[in-house]
């Protein structure tokens, strides 16, 4: 038997977990060398340290804090939602008043010319050259996304766009707002 | 005795008042473990603080076949792994801010004193250990756990925890003889050579 063997059971045997003829074994491996009851001294003396040292006792405040931690509003979370919605809310609005800025400057402006027919036909008309020029700008986009790189572009952004939402999602509902029940502290 | 399955159940319902009793409970466990991993004081609370915060956040995943103290042990140990693999960069210093564990305030000023040289030679042997293997021989001494409760804590083999002991002995006994070539006279060398100090109970 080689000594590191021995090794492994004098491990064991510090656990209780050496089988008895194991043990008999390592008895008769130890009766005969001196270097493996030196090392099997010294193990039982560490073992021993280790077996009456106490448990490092929490600070009396612990619980208070952890509690303190677990009940806080979130409000760094409730800070990035309301950022969030009021920054998509403005590019939506960005997006959509830019064109209607056009009908009502026209509006405006024809609303101060004589005579409800001529204002409701001028009104008609810059509304209609509205609706052409945007007609016109999403087949312009439209025939650019199906060129064979755009396509390839937009649906690598949309692509890039659904993986951030879905990391966004993941992280808002890993932190989501605690429960609260019934009963308090 | 406490149901900590129900003490869950109701604290993932919203009972702020169970999830308290729950910290209460495994505020020493988780406590002691941080420390004998991370070796401050400070550092154990911050970590049995962000212990307990997970568990929290995390009781809705908590599985009742488990035992619970299995569980909220087996995130305590990965947390501290992790945190020690973070700053290996910088090894635990013996110099550095430690408090050793509170002793009754009557206790004899040499009794103290042996405490003291005894949690410091505790803390410098594990000091010395890979966390992998810290991490088992805290679980094994403190916490009493078996080779089957250690591996199912740190989701591993039951052969695997055996190795780790076995190469900690090892490494603390070897770790032991280098200094004793150098320092001869230090606390633990002393018991071994036969000038025993007292162990306390």
């Amino acid at each position: 038997m080689r000594c590191h063997e021995v090794h492994e059971w004098m491990s064991l045997r510090l656990d209780g977990c050496l089988p008895a003829a194991e043990e008999r074994q390592l008895e008769a491996h130890l009766a005969g060398c001196p270097a493996c009851t030196a090392a099997w001294a010294e193990w039982q003396e560490i073992a021993s340290l280790f077996e009456g040292a106490p448990l490092a006792l929490p600070p009396e405040d612990l619980t208070a804090k952890v509690l303190a931690r677990v009940h806080k509003p979130r409000w760094g979370a409730f800070a990035g939602s309301v950022i969030a919605m009021v920054a998509g809310l403005g590019l939506l609005g960005a997006l959509l008043l830019w064109p209607l800025a056009g009908a009502c400057s026209a509006a405006m402006t024809t609303a101060q010319m004589p005579g409800l027919l001529g204002v409701m036909a001028a009104a008609l008309a810059q509304l209609l050259e509205t609706a052409t020029l945007l007609a016109g700008t999403g087949r312009i986009v439209l025939l650019a996304l199906l060129t064979p790189h755009s396509a390839a572009a937009a649906m690598g952004y949309a692509l890039l766009t659904m993986v951030a939402l879905m990391g966004w999602l993941r992280m808002v509902s890993h932190r989501r707002m605690p429960r609260r029940g019934a009963a308090g502290l | 005795m406490v149901d900590e399955h129900l003490l869950a159940q109701r604290a993932l319902a919203g009972d702020q008042a169970a999830f308290a009793e729950l910290v209460h409970a495994y505020q020493g466990p988780v406590y002691n473990l941080a420390y004998r991993m991370l070796g401050t004081a400070a550092e154990a609370e911050e970590a049995a603080q962000e212990t307990f915060v997970r568990v929290y956040r995390r009781l809705d995943t908590y599985d009742p076949q488990l035992k619970f103290s299995s569980w909220i042990l087996s995130i305590a140990s990965h947390y501290c792994v992790d945190r020690l693999r973070r700053r290996r960069i910088v090894p635990l210093s013996l110099e550095e801010e430690q408090v050793e564990p509170r002793e009754p305030a009557d206790e004899a000023p040499e009794r103290r004193l042996l405490a003291a040289e005894r949690e410091q030679e505790i803390q410098g042997l594990l000091a010395q250990l890979p966390e992998a293997y810290r991490i088992v021989l805290v679980l094994r001494y403190w916490h009493d756990l078996s080779y089957q409760e250690i591996a199912n804590t740190l989701g591993t083999s039951e052969s695997a925890i055996k190795a780790k002991l076995h190469r900690a002995r090892e490494s603390m006994a070897q770790h032991l003889a280098r200094r004793q070539a150098t320092q001869p006279t230090s606390g633990l060398e002393r018991r071994v050579t036969g000038h025993a100090l007292p162990r306390s109970a």
